[in-house]
């Protein structure tokens, strides 16, 4: 019967047989397995442009707003730099008939201090000395006892930072110290505003990172749909979960890193629109922005929108296969 | 190699599949499953990839009990089991050489490797001529044939067919049979399900006869 022509059937050379497989090794295949989902990723985006580019666009709107408010932040900082330097001189102005003892003690005090730049002491006749120079007058010379303080000039290293903040605090505690010229309060509320937009901003970036997640799960979620009899194929004939995943994985990154940089791009625009009235503004604090590649930003957000991408083709992916695929 | 002990299948609406099936195949075997539409055929073929498993009793192959057998293990099992379809499971907008290279592309194969036997098992199944065709323009008995070319390119060690000829004409049914036969002849264990009692009849090979779920019969010794 037919058996006997199974038995004598000749099985040409080449044909699939249960013999010794030329495998290569696993590192090879997988780098071949990346380089193809690569390839395919990018070519998602030519093959069906619409659904790719309305997600990286989706995706950099949503980057862009907590990106934008970090680049403010970063801005607020620098004209409060720049103000801030200004009032670098601090006027010490010390208590009336302080003895030249103390003034010299104090002032040493002050130069030991690492914020401290330079000190210059004007003494009461000094400072007499100068006001009849600015009023033109020959002398100010009378009975009346000088009523000016000794006046230490301060100069600062660093206004900004916390420990001239605190310096200015020290100084103005301190009982030999009537008043100061600048007392910090100012460079405080910058930095607390500046402070608060940076915090804002990444807490908006947190809050966000789900909405990208959400968006660029549910397109990876309908091309999942799309591929559910591949995947099931795939599964069936020995694919991984891994191996079904990857395809996903960069997708999902590539849509990500595209976002953005497109959501970096519509930083830098958006400040080069505003640089004008930002640049007034800042004129009047002794600065203007400099609007540049936002290199760093650009960085950061890719690198975000990559890692949101990954994270998102993780999460959709296991799921899906967890519940639609026997893998 | 296959072993069915005590095996039953209860679908979550209390219905079984399958109900208290034994049996064991040796390797190199090819065996029939027949029986009536609903008796559990497929349902008893989809056990062995561990595509579905048992509410009760041991599926083993090759010794293995596949309850006990990790879950990131089964992709190694199922590239040891070639499977054909009725209704083809082909990716129509794919070139036939693509679809019969997806197992090999899957396990990790060389390029070179793979097209030297996806050729060689095209040419077996005497579709050489069109690999470049979209699986779309080709005729149901052609994708058939794509079908056991990718089934059989992986050398798998068992070949399972699930109605294999169900949309086939009588004539193009047989050469199917003909070409499963030629591939238990070269030591692989093989597993038909049809109940297509007429053609199953021209060949000498035990069959395992199902009926609601049960065996009802299993004719000639194997």
């Amino acid at each position: 019967m037919d058996q006997n022509h199974s038995t004598s059937a000749k099985i040409p050379s080449g044909t699939p047989t249960r013999t010794a497989r030329t495998k290569t090794s696993a590192l090879n295949a997988w780098k071949r397995h990346h380089a193809r989902c690569l390839k395919d990723g990018l070519w998602h985006l030519v093959r069906r442009p619409l659904s790719a580019w309305a997600t990286i666009f989706a995706i950099a709107i949503v980057l862009a707003l907590p990106g934008f408010l970090m680049t403010l932040a970063a801005q607020i900082k620098h004209i409060g730099g720049a103000w801030a330097a200004e009032q670098g001189q601090v006027n010490v102005y010390l208590k009336t008939g302080t003895d030249e003892t103390h003034v010299k003690d104090f002032t040493q005090w002050l130069q030991s201090q690492p914020n401290v730049r330079s000190t210059h002491v004007i003494p009461p006749e000094q400072g007499l000395k100068d006001l009849a120079r600015r009023l033109n007058i020959d002398s100010l010379d009378s009975d009346i006892p000088n009523p000016l303080p000794t006046v230490v000039v301060l100069k600062l290293k660093n206004p900004t930072d916390q420990a001239s903040l605190a310096l200015r605090e020290e100084i103005r505690n301190n009982p030999l110290v009537e008043n100061l010229s600048e007392s910090g309060v100012w460079v405080k509320r910058l930095q607390t505003i500046s402070q608060f937009f940076d915090e804002l901003s990444w807490w908006l970036m947190f809050l966000f990172g789900f909405t990208v997640v959400s968006v660029i799960g549910n397109t990876l979620r309908l091309e999942l749909q799309k591929r559910r009899e591949e995947l099931a194929l795939i599964a069936l004939i020995g694919g991984t979960r891994r191996y079904m995943i990857r395809p996903l994985l960069y997708d999902g990154a590539i849509m990500g890193l595209l976002g953005g940089l497109v959501a970096s791009g519509l930083i830098y625009t958006l400040l080069t629109m505003l640089t004008a009235p930002i640049n007034q503004f800042a004129a009047e604090y002794g600065t203007q922005i400099t609007v540049i590649t936002p290199m760093m930003l650009t960085a950061l957000l890719g690198l975000i929108g990559l890692s949101l991408g990954w994270l998102s083709a993780q999460l959709i992916g296991r799921n899906f296969l967890r519940h639609a695929v026997s893998a | 190699m296959i072993e069915f002990d005590g095996v039953s299948r209860r679908f979550s609406n209390g219905h079984f599949g399958l109900q208290d099936v034994r049996f064991h195949i040796p390797e190199g075997r090819m065996v029939f499953i027949t029986g009536h539409s609903g008796s559990g055929k497929s349902t008893l073929l989809r056990l062995i990839p561990a595509l579905d498993h048992p509410t009760s009793g041991t599926v083993r192959i090759g010794g293995h009990d596949l309850q006990k057998m990790p879950k990131h293990q089964y992709p190694k099992l199922r590239r040891q089991i070639g499977v054909v379809f009725q209704d083809h499971h082909l990716l129509p907008d794919r070139r036939v050489f693509d679809n019969v290279a997806l197992p090999m592309q899957v396990a990790g194969f060389e390029p070179r490797d793979i097209r030297r036997r996806v050729e060689a098992a095209l040419d077996k199944v005497g579709l050489l001529a069109r690999q470049r065709a979209r699986v779309d323009e080709i005729s149901g008995g052609e994708q058939q044939r794509v079908n056991i070319a990718r089934a059989l390119v992986n050398r798998p060690k068992i070949l399972l067919a699930d109605e294999p000829t169900g949309n086939l004409d009588p004539e193009l049914s047989r050469e199917i049979f003909n070409q499963f036969a030629d591939f238990h002849a070269i030591g692989v264990t093989v597993l038909i399900a049809s109940h297509d009692l007429h053609l199953l009849k021209t060949f000498a090979v035990p069959r395992i006869v199902l009926n609601q779920g049960r065996i009802a019969q299993i004719e000639e010794a194997f």
